[in-house]
């Protein structure tokens, strides 16, 4: 089958018509990886809170060893959600590929933890990290410019620095889409395969571009419909997250007491339109090197 | 190169209306029904809101948390509308561009909910995103060539200033012309039809915004006529009304005002909503058809035509 743009855009779709229990699948894990989040956040969130709220009751001016334990606490939440965020991402990001490339593999709505959910999260974090290199790069491209600027005292020279702007944006963009199928090739040919994407995608920019904004467009409609549904049950139960404000510095287990179903509906919502909007968004890429690779064999 | 003709387009948004009068009429009402709907519901809400501000000897605390319910409410219905008037719009615009473009499905005055939508959704969606992007680009360009030209002192600065405000307001309408088909070439050949829409419209830039101006004028001076028509018969019964009641108690609370207002005078308030369905729809068909129509009229000429969908 011939790569089309518009015809892989739709695959989140199409994944969730031939597997609704996918999505359920997906759903129950997103709510499962929310619950765990609000467990660990929840009780350190209020602390960090208190903290900072004795810290601007103080009226002093705050030191950087006033503020030591609350980045101390900052620490401590992030060292255990990131490695949990970059596994679960992994772990959903490969269900969706395995949906698409082996979709035979159906148990368990595709999710696995396995070899394939390690060479996933490897050329996550590797992609992380070239984009990171090259965001710091960029930034201190720019950053010279504006010195340079400044010092030299030549307005004309902003313009440059504007273009300059344009120029990194566009080369993200361009880098994001030629490196777009690493992950998609990692698991087809289960091995890590990052830089293999330039390959596949070499005369194929603007349809792969036009294929993610598209699908990205779509995933904003999948919401807004979403809300459409969400909003009337977030109402009815307490007006969602909004309805915890005035619950601001209470304990965990009066929070759960208090706004069990507004948190439970909040997550319930949330549960199934990330999931939805992830396949909506990261299936096509699979399609697409389904297809290319598929037009290119054929 | 194909061409379109801007007259035979434009009349047969006219026609389109003379065809299907109670079509045009239902398309209007759907879209004002929500903005009526949300007064009968928010009016209520809010006047309760005020009311709650106003009770003396309350705690403040209590009203404070009342009032911080009661907002989330009005929020929350109020976000509710404008969604569902989001969906309404897609469909009916669907439905005005179905109308010219397959003129044969006519059942249900030709509004559906599927596929065609949710592409006219899509597309939607992507040309607005496109446009701030755009104008973000087009912004961040203004402010590099403002700082890099400020040194030129009065007047040169204003000028560019203008200039560059002009520029950015005439490049927005003619990128509006240029996309302008892309939503009835998706309808007309049931695909998502960026491509095609933008080949389309190829070469025909000018002619588009040019027509678009047109519409724009057309819509412009029906509106200030039937306004015109609407003042003068409003000022011919309104000496009926007992205004220094009235404005007393909108004064006191205008929400519950406006509300006791619309109650008492709801079979007159009714025959103007009709009315302003009616001419929403005649609007909204002569905004949206001759689109349809241009982009029928060059992909008429592009291929052969293909046999209707039913």
């Amino acid at each position: 089958m011939a790569f089309s743009a518009t015809d892989a855009a739709f695959e989140g779709f199409r994944v969730v018509r031939r597997h609704p229990m996918a999505l359920i699948f997906w759903s129950l894990f997103y709510a499962a990886i929310m619950v765990a989040a609000f467990a660990i956040m929840g009780p350190n969130l209020i602390g960090f809170v208190s903290a900072t709220e004795q810290l601007e009751k103080s009226g002093a001016t705050p030191t950087l060893e006033d503020f030591a334990p609350l980045f101390q606490m900052m620490g401590m939440l992030f060292a255990v959600l990131m490695p949990l965020s970059l596994i679960a991402s992994a772990m959903i990001y490969a269900a969706i590929s395995r949906s698409v490339l082996r979709p035979a593999e159906s148990a368990f709505g595709y999710l696995r933890l396995g070899m394939d959910e390690l060479r996933v999260l490897v050329v996550s974090v590797v992609l992380f990290l070239v984009f990171m290199a090259l965001t710091i790069v960029m930034s201190g491209i720019i950053g010279m410019v504006i010195g340079m600027t400044v010092a030299a005292e030549m307005p004309a020279l902003w313009l440059l620095v504007v273009l300059l702007v344009l120029a990194a944006i566009a080369v993200g963009i361009w880098l994001s889409v030629r490196l777009s199928l690493a992950i998609p090739i990692t698991m087809a040919e289960q091995r890590i395969a990052i830089f293999d994407s330039f390959a596949f995608t070499r005369g194929r920019f603007w349809p792969l571009l036009g294929m993610a904004l598209l699908a990205g467009v779509m995933s904003m409609v999948v919401g807004l419909l979403g809300s459409m549904v969400a909003m009337p049950l977030q109402m009815a139960t307490g007006g969602g997250m909004m309805g915890l404000e005035g619950l601001e510095g209470e304990s965990l287990q009066v929070i759960l007491q208090a706004a069990w179903p507004a948190i439970a509906v909040w997550i319930l919502i949330n549960a199934v339109m990330s999931a939805l909007q992830v396949a909506v968004v990261y299936a096509p890429f699979s399609a697409a090197y389904r297809d290319i690779k598929g037009g290119a064999s054929d | 190169m194909a061409r379109f003709s801007i007259g035979t387009a434009i009349s047969e948004a006219f026609d389109l209306v003379r065809r299907r009068p109670l079509a045009v009429f239902v398309w209007g009402l759907l879209m004002v029904a929500p903005s009526v709907a949300s007064m009968a519901l928010l009016l209520p809400m809010m006047g309760e809101m005020i009311a709650a501000v106003g009770t003396e000897g309350a705690d403040p605390d209590q009203i404070q948390s009342a009032m911080m319910g009661d907002m989330m409410q009005v929020q929350g219905v109020s976000s509710l509308l404008n969604l569902v008037q989001l969906v309404l719009m897609v469909v009916v615009y669907t439905a005005v561009m179905r109308a010219v473009v397959r003129p044969r499905e006519t059942s249900f005055f030709s509004l559906r909910l599927g596929m065609d939508e949710l592409r006219v959704a899509v597309v939607g969606v992507a040309i607005v995103v496109g446009f701030y992007l755009l104008a973000l680009i087009l912004v961040l360009l203004g402010v590099g060539i403002g700082f890099a030209t400020w040194g030129l002192g009065e007047p040169f600065n204003w000028l560019i200033i203008v200039a560059m405000a002009v520029g950015l307001f005439v490049a927005i309408w003619l990128g509006a012309a240029r996309v302008s088909l892309m939503a009835p070439a998706s309808v007309m050949s049931r695909t998502f039809a960026f491509e095609e829409g933008w080949k389309l419209g190829r070469g025909r830039t000018g002619a588009l915004f040019g027509m678009m101006l047109l519409t724009l004028l057309i819509i412009l001076v029906t509106e200030m006529i039937v306004f015109g028509i609407g003042m003068a018969i409003f000022m011919a019964t309104a000496g009926g009304l007992d205004w220094p009641q009235i404005l007393d108690s909108i004064e006191a609370d205008p929400f519950a005002g406006l509300q006791a207002l619309f109650m008492a005078n709801w079979p007159w308030i009714t025959v103007a909503a009709l009315v302003i369905s009616g001419l929403y729809g005649f609007l909204l068909t002569l905004g949206i058809a001759p689109f349809a129509s241009a982009c029928r009229q060059l992909a008429a000429q592009a291929v052969p035509p293909v046999e209707d969908g039913h």
